[in-house]
């Protein structure tokens, strides 16, 4: 029976860093089975996953670099940021692919999903995380439930960085990998997970359409070189904007079927541009088809607040009053400091896990704000863009 | 409507519309960079949270390697940059060798080489600014230095010192999560620099301050242990506000518990033995007015059974600038055990002098009892050995004189033995004394070869004397006992030495200032002394190898005692090398005080004179309780021609004197009735010659103490009795022969 334990920090060293987490996680008993930990751009990852090992033989650890952690203490976005989550138990397994993107990212997870479930056949849920930069996220779950079948739910996150959108880190035991993905699945029976995501942007004006595309690349919009017409719309200068520039308020809106947005709150699903090509072609988080119609967006902070709220006690309501024994997290980058002050912040992660929480006090909880997320939607795994996402686990 | 006036106005529609999006789109920039500029306060906020967090932890770090590592930590933490470096200059303004702390730093530290010549340059340039700010790569580079963006900040001491280099900064390779460093960042940078640079300053004051608190909380332990271990009470009076704090050892002294004795000066008053109080009282009162320098009270405190403890109370006020007295702390020392120990001291040096006196006592009836059995054995020795030299006077058949002489010598070895007796009793009791007379050692060491010969050669033994040839030694020193010393280790070497020689040798050792060392060896080649009997040869009655000396030679065994006891009295030690049956060799050192050549030797009235005249003309007057002595005297002297008349007690002495003419008195000194130095003074009262007519004294008490009573009373000279014939006539014919 798996046992979840949480700790974070804004200490610089990263050795201590480690240590102060594990000593607050596990008191004197350090024993553990895998250490998933998070940590912000300035961290020395290297050490980081070292400094786990050596203090915990033998223990698995995966990781991801991100712009800012969450964990039950609340959130912090700096460049010295760690959260981890201890998993003491055997039910678990873990696998890793180095050398993912866009085209080939299905293989990838085809070859991910089979190492998982050699090791554990009776995985039910999979917390997967991949570079957030050139990936075909949807390919990525299609590859794993392709393995596991669709009934597996699949939660987690893509890497960042600290919004430059230049580089994302997996860390897998002692490596540090730049376009890895790694996936932990959980055998263990008595445990469920409970996922959903919100964003509360408002697509605005007239839509754009792909008229030419690739996989995950967006090479024209409205037949305009995509990147122009994106920055375009966007008012930024297509010279000279970077994806740092256009992440934060270029949230791209694709309609979502009635049922789905009626479950979802919203008819749209957000996706993110992470990465533009020197021929103006833009980097799509999943494959799109042309002909598809992308909307600009606008965010609205009372309807943020709003779709919280109202996820947060659709969760609550579906779990029958159980209190969860872990929750994973992950955050749109561009919800953090790129859209709330730092009270506001605190505010929507204090309305997340208040309602999860026990007596006043947060479960295990290891959050992250990256560049993408997974969570069901409409019974589906599916990858979001611009949301909270909370996954939330549960004993049966 | 016709297409052609729908489209004017669908375009300008769709114009308007297009326009609205961007406004929208426009209107979303605009808000980042609104978001993006609060985010940039925030943290500009955020980083003077941080700087104040810092601080906060700062000042609690225990050493200067603590501080120094949460300096380069807090660089990282407060400008989330890459590199945090604390670096420290030495006291000639240079950068050491490599940082106190660094952060983040990846790269090996070879490259500190690297950056501190940088710095160093840079620092020279920038002179006293606090802080600058390098933007540029170029510069890196050129300096081969791998970063792109650095801070760096000297924290100054107050009067302008470096104290230390603050550098924080980005490598090339992670500039790319970061923005360019701003003035903005700088300003905050400046802002942790000179708090950094206060804090290092003052931890050199904090750590002045800590050690002396460290320092004077020790010795306060230690002042708490010592008061402790020596069980001393403390109090301290505030007297304005009439307050004291008085010690646990204060009232554990008095039997109290802590809580038993409330702290206020009535605590101490009432305590006071009632003899005491007044004393007690004005001794504080002449201390807090400035009386006495220390105020110091031996006095009794009431304890808690009701019996009174001895205190010795010492205190000091503390005084104002005006000399008044604000604050009174002392101590109290329970001395009961000290003065119990004294009341004993005391009981115990009654005893002792009680002892003594019974010891005194005890002695001197000794001295007494030896003095007066000495007069008494010596009062008819004087009678046998007087008749034996009138006997042998008379015609005597060879016979008969070999059986005088056995007489003669008996009683001779009698009297030594009497002699002997007195000596050690006075050695043992202390009364001894040396005196310090001019005499010639030349002629005392011929003096007591002449003595000594005529027993050597009754032996056939060879008596020599080895002797640094001068004319004459003057020395101040006891003639008379060193004479005794050296005749009865002479007199024992010749006792023991049965044939060979005996040699007395007297070496001139160092001289000092007006003294000195004479070393006396007296070698005999006789039976020697066993290694057994050497170690109890100068114990009372000791005759050496008793199994072999006591039967084959005479004596009391008591000379050895007294010598050594006389010479050790005079300075010096008698030690003894001695072989079983080869010989033996007691030597000592004296050192002697020279005197001047010109000092007269004091003519000795008892040296007998060169020759006696076998006729004498006089009128002696003998005066003595005992009929025998008062025979011997007159049968000695009438054969010379003296006229002897006869006197048995003082009174009838002065009698005659005052109606007869006499030429000389012999007066014998203990007479029942008056004795002869009440004779004698009634005499030297008489107006006439016959006030002057000289006495001589007969007695048969040898002791100094008598021979000065003689003298004391007006005796012109004294004999010892028994009485030698040839020293009595001497003694007369000297005494006849004065003008």
């Amino acid at each position: 029976m798996l046992e979840f334990f949480s700790a974070s920090t804004r200490m610089v060293n990263s050795r201590h860093a480690i240590l102060e987490c594990l000593e607050a996680a596990l008191g004197s008993n350090k024993k553990c089975d895998l250490v998933m930990l998070h940590a912000s751009i300035g961290h020395d990852y290297h050490a980081l996953a070292d400094e786990v090992r050596r203090q915990i033989p033998g223990v698995r650890v995966v990781g991801a670099s991100c712009c800012g952690i969450v964990g039950s203490e609340g959130v912090s976005e700096s460049m010295k940021d760690l959260a981890i989550m201890a998993v003491r138990g055997p039910e678990l397994a873990v696998a890793h692919v180095d050398g993912i993107y866009g085209h080939n990212a299905f293989e990838k997870a085809v070859e991910l999903a089979q190492q998982l479930k050699t090791q554990k056949p009776g995985i039910t849920m999979i917390h997967f995380l991949a570079s957030g930069i050139d990936i075909a996220n949807d390919r990525a779950i299609a590859g794993i439930e392709s393995v596991f079948g669709p009934e597996v739910t699949i939660f987690g996150a893509t890497s960042s960085d600290n919004m430059r959108g230049v580089i994302s880190y997996e860390i897998v035991d002692d490596q540090v990998l730049e376009h890895g993905a790694w996936a932990v699945g959980f055998a263990d029976p008595s445990l469920e997970v409970d996922t959903q995501a919100t964003h509360g942007f408002l697509a605005v004006g007239e839509p754009m359409v792909v008229t030419r595309a690739e996989g995950t690349r967006i090479i024209e919009l409205n037949g305009r070189p995509a990147w122009q017409e994106y920055t375009s719309r966007l008012g930024l200068d297509p010279e000279k904007a970077t994806c740092g520039d256009s992440i934060p308020v270029g949230a791209l809106a694709e309609e979502l079927p009635t049922a789905l947005a009626e479950e979802y709150g919203n008819p749209h699903l957000l996706r993110v541009v992470t990465k533009r090509d020197a021929d103006g072609a833009m980097h799509y988080a999943t494959t799109i088809r042309e002909g598809t119609r992308l909307w600009l967006t606008v965010r609205d902070e009372e309807r943020i607040f709003a779709d919280m709220d109202r996820m947060m006690a659709a969760m609550v309501a579906r779990v029958g009053g159980r209190r969860p024994v872990a929750v994973f997290h992950a955050d749109c980058l561009a919800r953090g400091r790129y859209l709330f002050n730092r009270v506001m912040k605190e505010e929507l992660v204090g309305r997340m896990q208040f309602p999860l929480s026990c007596d006043g006090i947060a479960p295990p909880w290891l959050g992250m704000y990256g560049f993408g997320e997974f969570a069901r939607l409409g019974g589906a795994n599916t990858y979001h863009n611009y949301t909270t996402a909370i996954y939330a686990i549960y004993r049966r | 409507m016709t297409e052609k006036e729908e489209t004017p106005a669908f375009e300008a529609l769709k114009h308007r519309y297009d326009e609205l999006q961007r406004r929208v789109t426009r209107f979303s920039v605009v808000e980042q960079e609104l978001i993006d500029t609060r985010n940039r306060l925030d943290c500009e906020l955020g980083r003077y949270g941080r700087i104040h967090a810092f601080s906060t932890r700062a000042l609690q770090a225990a050493s200067d390697e603590a501080f120094a590592i949460m300096v380069a930590d807090a660089l990282l933490d407060v400008f989330e940059l890459e590199v945090g470096l604390f670096w420290l200059f030495d006291a000639q303004g240079l950068l050491l060798p490599q940082p106190a702390a660094s952060s983040g730093f990846r790269a090996g530290y070879e490259s500190f080489a690297s950056i501190r010549s940088w710095l160093s340059s840079r620092i020279t340039v920038q002179q006293d600014k606090a802080c600058f700010f390098a933007a540029g790569s170029v510069e890196f580079q050129q300096a081969g230095l791998d970063f792109s963006h650095m801070l760096a900040g000297c924290c100054r001491h107050p009067d302008g010192k470096p104290l230390a280099l603050l550098i924080t900064g980005i490598s090339t390779a992670a500039a790319k999560f970061h923005e360019a460093l701003s003035e903005n960042k700088a300003q905050s940078f400046r802002v942790f620099t000179a708090q950094v640079a206060a804090l290092y300053a003052n931890r050199a004051s904090a750590a002045i301050i800590q050690k002396q608190m460290i320092d004077l909380h020790e010795s306060e332990e230690r002042l708490t242990l010592a008061i402790k271990g020596s069980e001393i009470g403390f109090w301290d009076w505030f007297l304005d506000e009439g307050a004291i704090v008085l010690s646990h050892e204060w009232k554990a002294m008095l039997g109290y518990r802590d809580e038993e004795i409330v702290d206020n000066p009535d605590a101490w008053q009432s305590r006071i033995h009632p003899e005491d109080i007044d004393r007690s009282l004005q001794l504080v009162e002449d201390h807090i007015t400035g009386m006495t320098e220390t105020y110091e009270n031996l006095h009794r405190l009431r304890h808690k059974d009701g019996y009174y403890v001895w205190i010795m109370a010492r205190g000091r006020a503390l005084r104002d600038e005006k000399g008044r007295a604000r604050r009174f702390v002392g101590t109290h020392l329970d001395i009961s055990r000290q003065k119990a120990l004294e009341e004993r001291l005391r009981e115990a040096e009654e005893l002792q002098r009680q002892a003594r006196e019974q010891a005194e006592s005890a002695s001197q009836a000794k001295s007494i009892f030896v003095a007066s059995m000495s007069h008494e054995i010596r009062t008819p020795m004087n009678g046998v050995i007087g008749m034996l030299q009138l006997l042998r006077d008379t015609s005597l058949t060879p016979a008969q004189s070999s059986l005088v002489t056995i007489a003669e010598q008996s009683a001779t070895a009698l009297l030594d033995i009497i002699g002997d007796i007195l000596d050690i009793s006075k050695v043992e009791a202390g009364r001894v004394e040396i005196n310090h007379e001019p005499f010639d050692l030349l002629a005392l060491l011929k003096n007591v070869i002449q003595l000594m010969r005529h027993r050597a050669e009754a032996k056939d033994i060879l008596l020599e004397c080895q002797v640094t040839k001068q004319r004459e030694c003057l020395v101040l020193g006891d003639e008379g006992r060193l004479r005794q010393v050296l005749i009865n280790l002479i007199g024992n070497a010749i006792k023991f030495t049965d044939r060979g020689s005996v040699r007395l040798a007297v070496e001139k050792g160092r001289s000092t200032i007006n003294r000195h060392s004479f070393t006396f060896r007296i070698t005999d080649t006789g039976v020697g002394i066993s290694s057994q009997a050497l170690e109890h040869v100068f114990e009372p009655f000791n005759q050496g190898d008793s199994n072999q000396n006591v039967r084959s030679h005479a004596g009391t065994g008591l000379g050895l005692a007294i010598s050594q006891s006389l010479v050790q009295l005079m300075g010096g030690d008698i030690t003894v090398t001695s072989e079983k049956g080869g010989g033996s060799e007691f030597r000592f050192t004296l050192a002697l005080p020279l005197t001047s050549p010109r000092t007269p030797a004091p003519v000795l009235e008892n040296d007998l004179p060169a020759a006696i005249p076998e006729r004498l003309a006089g009128r002696i007057l003998v005066v003595d309780d005992s009929q025998t002595s008062r025979m011997v005297a007159k049968l000695m002297m009438e054969p010379t021609g003296l006229k002897v008349d006869l006197a048995c007690d003082g009174e009838e002495a002065v009698c005659k004197v005052k109606k007869g003419h006499y030429d000389a008195i012999l007066m014998d000194c203990q007479m029942p009735g008056m004795d002869g130095y009440e004779a004698t003074r009634q005499i030297r009262k008489l107006q006439d010659k016959r006030g002057r007519v000289p006495v001589i004294a007969l007695t048969a008490n040898v002791e100094t103490g008598f021979i000065g009573e003689c003298y004391a009373s007006g005796m012109s000279d004294h004999l010892s009795k028994p009485v030698q014939k040839l020293s009595l006539l001497a003694k007369i014919a000297h005494h006849l022969a004065k003008p």
